[in-house]
């Protein structure tokens, strides 16, 4: 992802957090990357002047686990992490931590009616729009080159179907485990790649 | 039939008590090791790494399933699979079959390129060291952990 070489297309690489500590006792937002979580992005982070040559800015959400995952991987390329306060995932607060299946089935009730709250959780148009500024956002203020951006796997989807022109569906949700990656062109805003494990990055 | 594992096991898959994955793949890239030329234009040669990674985070899910052990499978030898298997963190081991000892005895499908034999993508379940399922072909590649979930749930173990 070199900046500037010729035929080159400056990118906004969206990069979701790994696996987590999940803790029922702690509020979502607060939750910590697992001991796998810790360690794939650590070897994201050995390697990452390569796989992420030509990023001038790396952008994180401002939940725990979003800034464990961009943090090292910055660190390692020299630069700074900046916090976006509205690029947090959905706002799932009205329920609060749910065990996987009842988890599981609210997202698919979140991406299957995306113009409604579903028990109090923020309507996935919503959630998309605030991504979707966000990204404007980080694309507009950052100097040319490469840009890593740092989050969620539901508002990630909701970033990638609006780039790639889809309708929101669960059917474009990233794979499971989360440490995935897509790439937005930034002259032209269309997808360039969808889910990668961030291990291809 | 032995196999060298990147864990430093030595593996005889027909030995291998209860229900069991193995993942055929070609092979693996690395972050500082260019691949051979013309890699993404072979069919199915793409994808070994979101492949290994599916059946990582699925890992535990195929636990729940029964599965008791997942392996790789290709012809790199274990030093090019420990590598491979260090940096994904994969929870299971790789199975190095660089004399093609195994391929030949099931007569597994495989391509060359740049010189080297690769194995084609083909996923096998066993049930105590038994030939119970094929995957052949598989595509894509970072599905095949879920048609596996989806095929052992549609034949639990009785």
């Amino acid at each position: 992802m070199a900046e500037g070489q010729p035929g080159r297309v400056n990118r906004l690489c969206y990069l979701t957090h790994p696996q987590v500590v999940i803790d029922p006792a702690v509020p979502v937002p607060n939750w910590g990357l697992n001991e796998m979580g810790q360690k794939r992005v650590a070897s994201l982070a050995s390697y990452a002047s390569q796989a992420l040559a030509g990023t001038v800015a790396v952008y994180a959400s401002p939940e725990r686990k979003a800034q464990e995952t961009a943090g090292p991987v910055a660190e390692a390329l020299g630069l700074p992490v900046n916090i976006r306060d509205d690029s947090y995932e959905n706002d799932r607060s009205a329920t609060g931590y749910l065990p996987g299946p009842a988890f599981e089935a609210m997202a698919d009730r979140f991406f299957a009616t995306p113009e409604l709250s579903v028990d109090g959780w923020e309507p996935a148009i919503d959630a998309q729009a605030r991504i979707v500024a966000a990204a404007h956002a980080i694309l507009s203020e950052s100097p040319p080159g490469h840009i890593l951006m740092v989050g969620h796997g539901a508002v990630g989807t909701l970033l990638m179907s609006h780039a790639a022109g889809w309708a929101i569906s669960r059917d474009h949700d990233q794979p499971v485990g989360g440490g995935n990656a897509f790439s937005i062109a930034r002259d032209t805003g269309e997808l360039l790649n969808g889910w990668i494990p961030m291990e291809k990055l | 039939m032995v196999l060298q594992a990147s864990n430093g096991d030595e593996v005889d898959l027909s030995e291998v008590p209860g229900r069991s994955v193995v993942y055929a793949y070609p092979m693996t890239g690395r972050p500082d090791v260019a691949l051979p030329d013309g890699w993404d234009d072979i069919p199915g040669a793409r994808g070994c790494t979101p492949q290994s990674c599916a059946f990582r985070d699925h890992a535990e899910e195929l636990a729940g399933l029964g599965v008791t052990r997942i392996f790789g499978l290709s012809t790199q030898d274990s030093v090019y699979q420990r590598e491979a298997a260090e940096r994904l963190h994969l929870p299971f081991p790789l199975l190095s079959d660089t004399g093609l000892a195994l391929a030949d005895e099931l007569d597994l499908p495989r391509f060359k390129a740049e010189g080297m034999v690769l194995l084609k993508r083909l996923t096998l379940i066993l049930m105590d060291g038994m030939i119970e399922h094929v995957f052949y072909p598989v595509f894509p590649p970072d599905q095949n952990a879920d048609d596996v979930v989806a095929w052992l749930r549609a034949n639990p173990v009785v």
